[in-house]
Parts: C-alpha cells; sequence; structure tokens
C-alpha cells in the first residue's frame, strides 16, 4: 500500500484504533467507527500485539441512512473493498477470516501447515488433520487441562532447515474457535462471555488464547512428535507409527501453498518427519488421547509440572 | 515436481498433488530417464538385486503404468521411454470471469492477442468477423497458433448486430456488446456498440504503458461536454446499459467504458481505448452496413476530460470517497498504482456525497 494511502488512513479520525497485531508475517490494526470492534480484537489477539507501526489498515465504516433508511457496514483492508453488510457481526466475522488468511498469505520462506501445536519444555508436538479430526479440542485440552503451552490452533509456521533458526515452529497464539458445548467438554475453558462483545460475533463461540491458562503462551519450538488424529466416538485408542515418508504425505496433504512453494514445503516436511516421531492417533476419548501425546512428548523431554 | 527420498520410500510433489511411492515403484521412478525402456529398467533392477532378468518386467510395467495414470509421466513419442514430466503446461491467457464461461457460443470467432491476454470475441455473421479482424489486425492471432483450450473457450466479447429496425415479434432490436454473457453496451447506431468493443478490449492491454490506471466507476458530464471540458467520476458497482439510458434522460452523457481510465499526471480521464491501436475505418464500414435503429443516447466522445468533481454513497471527505471506489463485480482488485492515482485526485476535486445524480 502507498505511503500516501497509509497515511490518510492513518490520520483520519475514527472512533477508536487497536494496537498493532502482528500474525505471523502480517502485521495490521483496526480503525473502526464502532468503539467496540477494536476492544475484541486486542482482546482476540492479545499475545500478538504490539507498539510497532502497522503495514496494513482495516477499516470498518458506517454508511449514512439510505433513501430507505437502512444503513450499511463496510470493512476495507488498505482502501480495498473487502464487504458490506447491513450487521456489524457479518462484518467483524470476515475481519476475523480475513486477517487469518492474509496471515498466510505473508508469511514467505516457512512451510505452513494447517494444523495446531503445543509444546512440553523445547519440544513441539503438531496436531494435523482436517475440520473435525479433533485437532483443536486435543490441542486446547493438552493446555487448559494438561499444562501444555499453547503455540497455535490453525496454522503452523515452520523455518526451513539450514537456517540458524530452522525446523522451529513459530507461534502465533491466536483465539480458537470452539463449539457451542464447549464448556461440556472442558469446563476449564472460558468464551468470550460479555454481552456486547458476545453481539459482535454472531455464531462464533472464540476463546482468546490468554485465557486458555496462566502462562501458557510460549516462544517457538521444535517439533519432536507429529500427530494425524482422528476421533470417533466411543473408538478405542489406537496408534500407528508411521514411516517418514508415509507421514510426509499424510501431512503434506495439509500444507498451504504446496504448488506455489513446492520445494520449500516438501524439503521442510520432510526433514520434520524425518526426524519426529510420527503417529496417526485414533480414539474416542479425549483424555486418552491426551495421554497418548504427553507420553510421546515424555520422551523427548521431562514434562513440565501442569 | 519435486521429490524426497526416505530409506527406500519417496514422496513426490506435482503441484498440490503428493504421491507416495514404496521401495519398489521408487526404484523404478529414479529409473525413469526418457532413455531406458521398460526392459531395461526391469533388466537394470534385476542385476541389482541378483535375480533373473525378466523377473520383474510386471512389477516394472505395472508401476510405471501406475505412474502414467497418476499424471507423473510423459509417454514418449519415439518409444525410447517415459520421461518424468518437469512441470505442468501453463498458457499465458486469462479468461476466468464466470460471464465468460456462461456465454453462448456464436457461429464466428476471432482470438487477439492483447497485453499477454489471448481474448476470444464471438460474432453472429461472417461479415462481422471479418472487418473486425481487418480493424485489429496487429493483434489476431492465427488459427494455427492457437491453443487447444482457447479453441473450446467461451468468448469474452460477442456482437449482436441487428440486421433489420424490427424484429419477428415486432420489437426494435438494438445492437449489442456482450461481456460473457452480460449486455454491457447497447446502442441504436452499430458504431456505438463497435468503438465500445475497443474500449472494452483496452481492458486486457497494458494500460501502464498507455500512462492510465484503471478505476471502477463511470465517467459523466452533461449534455453537449466535449473534449477538455469537465466531468466527473461516479462511483458504481454495475455497468447495466440502462443506467446509461436513464441518465441520458436526464441529460447526462456517460463514457462507454468498461473503467475510468484515468491519467494521474494530468487529472484527466482518457475516453476511448488507450493503449490499443485499431483502424476505425473497417469498423464504421461495418456498421454502415447495418441498420440504424433510431436515435441513440449521447455520449462522450474520444478524448481527454479534466475531473472536476468525483460522488460516491457516502463519500463526504477523501478518505470516505476512497473507500466507497470499491472493485467492480467482475471482481479485478484495485490495483496500487490506481488506489494512489484516485487518493491524489480526491485531494484537488470537489466531493460530492450520494451516487444518485439526481440529488
Amino acid at each position: 500500500m502507498g505511503e500516501r494511502v497509509r497515511t490518510r488512513l492513518r490520520s483520519q479520525d475514527f472512533a477508536a484504533t487497536s494496537r498493532t497485531f502482528n500474525l505471523l508475517g502480517f502485521s495490521a490494526c483496526v480503525r473502526s467507527d464502532a468503539d467496540l470492534v477494536p476492544e475484541l480484537v486486542e482482546l482476540l489477539w492479545a499475545p500478538l500485539l504490539s507498539d510497532m507501526e502497522p503495514e496494513h489498515v482495516f477499516t470498518v465504516t458506517q454508511s449514512p441512512p439510505d433513501l430507505n433508511g437502512i444503513v450499511a457496514w463496510h470493512l476495507h483492508l488498505d482502501a480495498l473493498h473487502v464487504v458490506s453488510a447491513p450487521a456489524l457481526s457479518i462484518v467483524v466475522s470476515h475481519l476475523l477470516w480475513e486477517a487469518n488468511r492474509q496471515a498466510l498469505e505473508n508469511t514467505p520462506g516457512h512451510a505452513l501447515l494447517h494444523s495446531a501445536a503445543v509444546t512440553s519444555g523445547d519440544h513441539a508436538a503438531i496436531i494435523v488433520g482436517p475440520q473435525g479430526s479433533g485437532k483443536s479440542t486435543l490441542a486446547v485440552a493438552l493446555v487448559a487441562r494438561y499444562g501444555l503451552g499453547y503455540l497455535t490452533d490453525e496454522a503452523v509456521a515452520i523455518s526451513p532447515n539450514g537456517l540458524p533458526d530452522g525446523l522451529m515452529v513459530q507461534p502465533y497464539a491466536k483465539y480458537i474457535s470452539v463449539a457451542a458445548n464447549i464448556g461440556e467438554i472442558l469446563p476449564e475453558v472460558s468464551p468470550i462471555s460479555d454481552p456486547a462483545l458476545v453481539s459482535l460475533l454472531g455464531e462464533l463461540v472464540l476463546v482468546p488464547a490468554s485465557s486458555l491458562r496462566a502462562e501458557s503462551i510460549v516462544e517457538a519450538a521444535r517439533p519432536s512428535v507429529v500427530v494425524l488424529p482422528t476421533y470417533i466416538p466411543n473408538a478405542p485408542t489406537k496408534i500407528e507409527v508411521l514411516s517418514p515418508a508415509s507421514a510426509l504425505h499424510s501431512v503434506g496433504q495439509h500444507s498451504y501453498h504446496l504448488a506455489r512453494d513446492t520445494a520449500l514445503v516438501v524439503d521442510t516436511l520432510a526433514a520434520v518427519t524425518s526426524s519426529a516421531r510420527c503417529v496417526a492417533l485414533t480414539s474416542g476419548y479425549l483424555d486418552d488421547a491426551c495421554r497418548v501425546v504427553l507420553d510421546l512428548l515424555a520422551h523427548e523431554s521431562p514434562r513440565q509440572a501442569s | 515436481m519435486h521429490s524426497q527420498y526416505f530409506d527406500g520410500e519417496a514422496v513426490l510433489a506435482l503441484g498440490d498433488e503428493l504421491h507416495l511411492l514404496n521401495p519398489v515403484a521408487s526404484l523404478v521412478w529414479q529409473c525413469c530417464d526418457g532413455e531406458s525402456s521398460e526392459t531395461e529398467i526391469a533388466d537394470d533392477l534385476a542385476e541389482v538385486f541378483g535375480v533373473e532378468p525378466g523377473t520383474l518386467k510386471s512389477d516394472v510395467e505395472k508401476a510405471i503404468g501406475e505412474f502414467e495414470s497418476a499424471g507423473l509421466l510423459v509417454p514418449d513419442e519415439d518409444g525410447a521411454g517415459a520421461s518424468q514430466r518437469l512441470s505442468r503446461v501453463l498458457t499465458a491467457y486469462d479468461l476466468d470471469c464466470e460471464s465468460c464461461k456462461e456465454a453462448q457460443p456464436r457461429a464466428f470467432r476471432t482470438v487477439l492477442e492483447i497485453g499477454g491476454h489471448l481474448v476470444v470475441i464471438g460474432f453472429d455473421t461472417e461479415d462481422a468477423c471479418i472487418s473486425v479482424e481487418a480493424a485489429f489486425s496487429s493483434y489476431v492471432v492465427a488459427r494455427s497458433d492457437i491453443p487447444a483450450p482457447v479453441n473450446d473457450a467461451r468468448p469474452a466479447f460477442s456482437l449482436t448486430l441487428a440486421t433489420s429496425d424490427v424484429d419477428a415479434r415486432g420489437i426494435k432490436p438494438l445492437h449489442l456488446l456482450y461481456r460473457g454473457g452480460e449486455v454491457v453496451v447497447s446502442g441504436r447506431d452499430a458504431s456505438r456498440v463497435l468503438n465500445a468493443l475497443a474500449s472494452y478490449l483496452a481492458f486486457h492491454g497494458d494500460l501502464s504503458a498507455a500512462g492510465v490506471v484503471a478505476i471502477p466507476g463511470l465517467v459523466v458530464a452533461k449534455a453537449g461536454t466535449k473534449p477538455g471540458e469537465p466531468v466527473m467520476l461516479l462511483q458504481a458497482n454495475t455497468r447495466l446499459s440502462g443506467r446509461e439510458r436513464r441518465l441520458a434522460k436526464m441529460g447526462i452523457m456517460v463514457a462507454d467504458s468498461p473503467a475510468i481510465w484515468l491519467d494521474p499526471a494530468t487529472d484527466e480521464v482518457v475516453v476511448g481505448a488507450p493503449g490499443i491501436s485499431f483502424e476505425t475505418s473497417f469498423l464504421l464500414s461495418l456498421a454502415e452496413g447495418f441498420p440504424r435503429l433510431g436515435a441513440d443516447i449521447a455520449i462522450l466522445s474520444p478524448g481527454r476530460y479534466p475531473v472536476h468533481a468525483v460522488s460516491a454513497r457516502g463519500a463526504h471527505d477523501p478518505l470516505s470517497a476512497l473507500l466507497a471506489f470499491a472493485p467492480p463485480s467482475e471482481g479485478w482488485p484495485l490495483a496500487e498504482p490506481a488506489l494512489e492515482a484516485l487518493d491524489a485526485l480526491l485531494d484537488r476535486v470537489e466531493i460530492i456525497e450520494g451516487n444518485d445524480i439526481r440529488e
């Protein structure tokens, strides 16, 4: 975005502006006609805030009533239109989605996986799977109930081999999107409940990372364990050890930008699966699945006391 | 194509696909060098494993058959051996708009190469096709050079030139320019839609070389405006030809163009087809062969016009005006040079709130 446009976006008066949030390689702030939007954004991305100048600006604006008295809310990213809608909650959900998408598009030089990641000491466990596999619930349980560190529930960014910080999972401690009945499964987890903020979220049920557990936000860690979970209700817990090639083939299916960054993605993931313990895990019981991951990590380092 | 080898196994990546090879397939794959036949590969592997020649032939044939089925191998035409596909073939054309996909086939078609894009134009008559090819002769792609996928592609633009002033139902037809399946320009004078075709083709050209940026919206002016006289930029998300007719009834002229061509150096809009060279005589000659269907609405003549105002719904200052000029429904993004040019312009012109001209 040109400096001229950037200056105009920053200098215009808005009701409220958020601090800068850094989502992997994407830094932005939100400027809004609605007071609560920046407050919500800062709550959701609390571990990722900084006082640096943002590279990008989201604006949430409201246009005056039209001839029929209908108002509209508009979302722009750097003056480029994203969405318009009569309900602010629709615009907010698009803002969250677009910010995450930009994080994935603006983090070059890393292999990106659609997966969760948790840590025990300096060792990370990457939990890879499609929607519905149980990876987010497993990750949240490991952090909230079993005391592991939280890296991310959405996108794992792994720096390539050969660099000084090579083969490390970068932290991306964003909020976690959970099912409405999460309280029944994990009473330790507290989604946003402030009515004013809930009204901005529509159907979304979100848990800020900072509310998971005190001191759960951690630094980058080396992946020592790769788990591909499959949740089948009431199924007994089974583990299948995967060869590095099988693990790469399975994990690679969940990578972003495989076609665009083939060599980077394949070589980085090959280095991970060659050095990590890789298993396919089937289970119908959350605590059993957690204990499998804990045991795998325990082989790498003494587990932190919860 | 990218590959990683482990203890006996291999993983191949081609585009967004991953393929897992067991130890036998992995060895066969490494032998597919484009020079060795299946028999030779089988014999080489037999020697490595210390078994009788021919023992592994069926395994090799099966592996190669699976490679070909997965699209990993390109069969060699002279029979020497299959070679690994190095990359997917990419063509330099862009016909990804939804309305293009929905357009009906036309009896006649031509393909123009403009700014690195291959643009298919459909016609109902051979005369129209020949005349347009003559007008844009420097851009016509020879039939033999047209890639096969383009031959089957639906036209990006189509011309329907009415052959009589009344159709079978007694209704007066119009001359029409389609973009994909949507009418973007209609007129009672065939020369209008033919000149509009040039402006729409310019969209696929190299606008930066022509010194202009493309901004979504309409150029409007009061009736009788001539080149050199001021115009207004109007934010608009759609380009319905009916809108121009309603504006004309209010004494407002428009430019037949898919976007606003703004010259950032002079704050002028260019009406016409910037960056495109064509012989107008062929288009005028073609137009004369088709009936005038009555008086046409007034449109802005080709030329340069200074901008005196910008109007958009909810725009009351430069920032709100900037935010109002969203990308059009076709989905192409507002390029950064266009964003910067529009932003600079907004500091120098009047900003009028509302895009209803009657307000």
